[in-house]
């Protein structure tokens, strides 16, 4: 690209025409590259985006107002407005100026409830509103936080807290302070912020005081909840419709599942909802002044603002982002601030200050209950005091310390000098001693010459003795010796008639077995034997019975043959009984046929005539027998 | 007004420099992980979280009429806030009723949730080292930028980003204005102006 847009960076060509203003830069642009549309046409969009704003000429048009308002600089940018330096040439003096983009209905009723709302506050750590404007555009006239810095005549603005970053522990736990200060005051006034993070406070740029800024989600007995437009999301079980309204990495955990639409910032309830959110937001601001981090942060998977609602509390604070350790009061005030539940933070943002104070001022907070604790805050508080009161006790103590050994050493030269005279006396009398000693040494001197020469006499003796005693030594060794052979046979033939005997005790144990065994299975025969004879009288009785039965069985039969004998003869009677029944009916048949063959005889019906000839059709079914 | 004034040769120039006035707040505000959140917005991070679900993709094949925008995304929002109450030890955490818009706003948060899917792809490039071919404007160090867009779109401020990169704070101010009008000018070219 450098080829093609000459050796010139384009960013520097891209700056240059920058500098002219915007209504010439399609020209420049055109003049400096005839050839290229394409590249005039990007590069006019790159030059609107971003910082053009902030560039002289660029500047958002405040209509009558521009004549009052000399717009300088731009502070800051937001989605929905941008922050200027001005110069409010009326009053002769600096000025900030929120430009809200674009003038609908809505914008006009934000900018004019944030400046209503911010107007109500007056406390040295919030930003102050001067005026409002709800033409178009929407702007609020705010005041300027700025100092001079020495040696400079021009006015330095203050930056945001989120890029202007604490020193050091005691510059943060200052800030975090001067804002609880700021929210309590405005808290006096029913005014509750409800965004506390580090964008919203000012850093003065020399003094490095904090003041609070963006009132643009209070709420205030001022303003009234714009229920119209805006969605609703009820969590909780409530059946109240509710509102979230914050920044997601700081937002309280009720804050995060909704308030309620219409809070009144005067009801006693909703105003502790409200300041538990504040006090909330003073922790958070402490929490990320202190650690670098935002107290909710997403992990990809689920949101800041679904971490909140979900509410786990936080992890504890040890050290800063460059590894200082945090000191436990500290991280004890920031952890209640902190809490989840609203009911155990503090009750209001004045306690928060004043505990923060404590800290500042190394006064005890309402968690050194400890004697030891606050001695050790009092001697930190008042160093100067505790030196001098150190020191004269020091000196009093080395004093006492001195005269008493200077009367110790009085009394003990004394009783050395007693205890001198005593030692002299002692000397004279051990002297005397020690003479009448040395003439008793030399008397036993004597008496031990006289008995050396006994002595002497005596060792030869003792030598003889010892020659014979070891003559009668050797003999005795050899005799034990002898002794102990005889005893190793003993011990062997011993072994054997051991070993002859445990033989012995094992066939004694094996018979026995067998003799055991032979017991057990001869009662189990006489058992079975018994059992048979048992079995055999049982078996004999049912022989008796069955042959019984059998007896029975036979009468039965035999009577059941007379039967059958009778019931067959009955059976010959009747078959014969028919047989002449047959025969009558025959014969009665051949009576009939003759008298209907008479001279008066009618002609025979077929029907009759074929009923007559069949006459066995009229008897009862022959019996089987 | 004041870009239409600067881009206005004639009417047409003003309907796009309009047109370009929208997408630079619609980028500039789908960019705006930190600011202060509303309703609004919290519903309008969960329709991100459904169109990333491929749900509305799916829809796109139907017709209109039979598209149900509306159920889809009350249905998805309630099963979301349903997994968080089983993620968390709270049992609070239940929504028990709320409100959507009406459709031509919640397509509107729809569009808008697709501009942020686009961005994060769009930066992701970047952090590759790929820049788009259509856009003739030289990016210089387009890693670095993309790491840094990454980082403010993670929720990180500048001074978090400068450190957890070691780079200078105004070097990351100057890498999220390119990013961003790298990211307005390829909204440009996409809708025909650039």
């Amino acid at each position: 690209m450098r080829d093609r847009l000459g050796e010139t960076p384009f960013e520097d060509i891209l700056a240059e025409i920058q500098a002219h203003p915007p209504a010439t830069w399609r020209k420049l642009l055109r003049e400096r590259y005839p050839d290229d549309d394409a590249l005039v046409r990007q590069a006019l969009i790159w030059l609107q985006v971003g910082h053009g704003d902030a560039l002289p000429g660029t500047a958002p048009s405040l209509g009558v107002s521009g004549e009052r308002f000399e717009l300088a600089m731009v502070l800051d940018s937001g989605a929905t407005a941008s922050v200027w330096k001005a110069y409010d040439r009326k009053l002769g003096r600096h000025v900030a100026l929120k430009v809200f983009h674009g003038a609908d209905t809505s914008m006009i009723r934000q900018t004019l409830a944030e400046a209503r709302s911010s107007s109500e506050v007056i406390s040295e750590h919030v930003v102050r509103v001067h005026d409002v404007h709800d033409a178009d555009p929407p702007f609020i006239v705010l005041e300027l936080v700025g100092e001079h810095e020495p040696g400079r005549t021009s006015l330095e603005p203050g930056t945001s807290a989120a890029t202007c970053r604490p020193r050091d522990i005691a510059e943060a736990v200052r800030w975090v302070r001067d804002v609880a200060r700021g929210v309590h005051d405005a808290h006096l006034h029913d005014v509750f912020h409800r965004d506390l993070k580090p964008h919203n406070v000012l850093i003065t740029p020399v003094s490095r005081r904090a003041k609070i800024a963006d009132f643009g989600l209070a709420i205030s007995a001022a303003t009234t909840a714009d229920t119209s437009a805006s969605p609703s999301l009820v969590l909780g079980g409530t059946t109240k419709p509710s509102r979230i309204a914050g920044t997601p990495e700081y937002m309280a955990p009720e804050q995060a599942r909704g308030l309620p639409l219409a809070l009144d910032a005067r009801a006693p309830e909703d105003r502790r909802t409200l300041v538990a959110v504040d006090v909330w937001g003073l922790g958070a601001l402490a929490y990320e002044l202190l650690t670098s981090t935002a107290p909710w942060r997403s992990d990809g998977a689920v949101s800041a603002w679904e971490v909140a609602a979900i509410g786990r509390p936080l992890a504890r604070i040890e050290r800063t982002h460059d590894g200082e350790p945090i000191p436990r009061r500290l991280r004890k005030i920031v952890e209640r601030a902190l809490a989840i539940s609203p009911a155990d933070r503090y009750a209001s943002a004045h306690e928060v200050g004043e505990e923060l104070d404590a800290f500042l001022e190394r006064r005890p907070t309402s968690f050194d209950r400890n004697a030891a604790v606050r001695f050790g805050l009092w001697v930190r508080r008042n160093p100067q005091l505790t030196m001098t009161a150190t020191a004269a006790v020091l000196c009093a103590a080395l004093s006492f310390a001195a005269y008493a050994t200077v009367v110790g050493l009085r009394r003990r030269g004394r009783e050395l000098a007693a205890e001198i005279h005593e030692v002299e006396a002692d000397r004279q009398s051990l002297a005397a001693k020690a003479r009448d000693e040395r003439r008793e040494l030399d008397e036993t001197e004597q008496n031990l010459s006289a008995q050396t020469a006994s002595l002497t006499a005596l060792r030869r003796t003792l030598a003889d003795a010892q020659l014979e005693y070891q003559s009668i030594l050797a003999a005795k060794d050899h005799e034990l010796q002898t002794a102990d052979a005889a005893t190793q046979r003993l011990s062997d033939q011993l072994s054997t008639a051991r070993l002859d005997r445990d033989t012995a005790e094992k066939a004694r144990a094996l018979y026995e077995g067998f003799w055991t065994r032979a017991r057990d299975e001869a009662s189990q025969a006489t058992a079975d034997r018994d059992a048979a004879r048992t079995e055999r009288d049982i078996a004999k009785v049912e022989r008796d019975q069955v042959v019984k039965d059998r007896d029975a069985i036979r009468t039965a039969r035999a009577q059941a043959e007379h039967d059958r004998d009778a019931a067959r003869a009955e059976l010959d009677r009747e078959i014969a009984t028919r047989r002449r029944a047959e025969a009558d009916l025959s014969r009665l048949a051949d009576e009939l046929a003759t008298l209907c063959t008479g001279p008066f005889a009618s002609p025979p019906s077929t029907a009759r005539a074929k009923t007559v000839a069949t006459p066995s059709a009229l008897l009862p079914q022959a019996v089987t027998p | 007004m004041q870009r239409a004034q600067l881009l206005a040769e004639d009417a047409h120039d003003e309907q796009i420099a309009l047109h370009l006035e929208r997408i630079i707040h619609r980028v500039k505000h789908s960019m705006n992980y930190r600011g202060s959140f509303s309703t609004r917005d919290i519903l309008g991070s969960l329709v991100a979280r459904w169109v990333r679900s491929g749900e509305w993709e799916r829809l796109k094949q139907l017709p209109p009429e039979q598209r149900h925008l509306g159920e889809s995304v009350r249905r998805f929002i309630l099963d979301r806030i349903d997994q968080l109450r089983r993620r968390g030890t709270r049992e609070d955490i239940e929504l028990t009723e709320f409100t959507l818009p009406d459709e031509p706003r919640l397509i509107e948060m729809v569009e808008l949730a697709e501009l942020r899917a686009w961005v994060s792809a769009r930066v992701t490039d970047l952090a590759d080292g790929v820049v788009d071919k259509r856009v003739v404007i030289p990016l210089t160090k387009a890693e670095e930028v993309g790491r840094v867009m990454q980082l403010h779109l993670a929720g990180q401020n500048q001074r978090q980003i400068a450190l957890q990169l070691g780079i200078a704070l105004g070097l990351v101010n100057k890498r999220l204005a390119e990013g961003t009008r790298y990211l307005v000018l390829l909204q440009g070219i996409e809708c025909g102006i650039g």
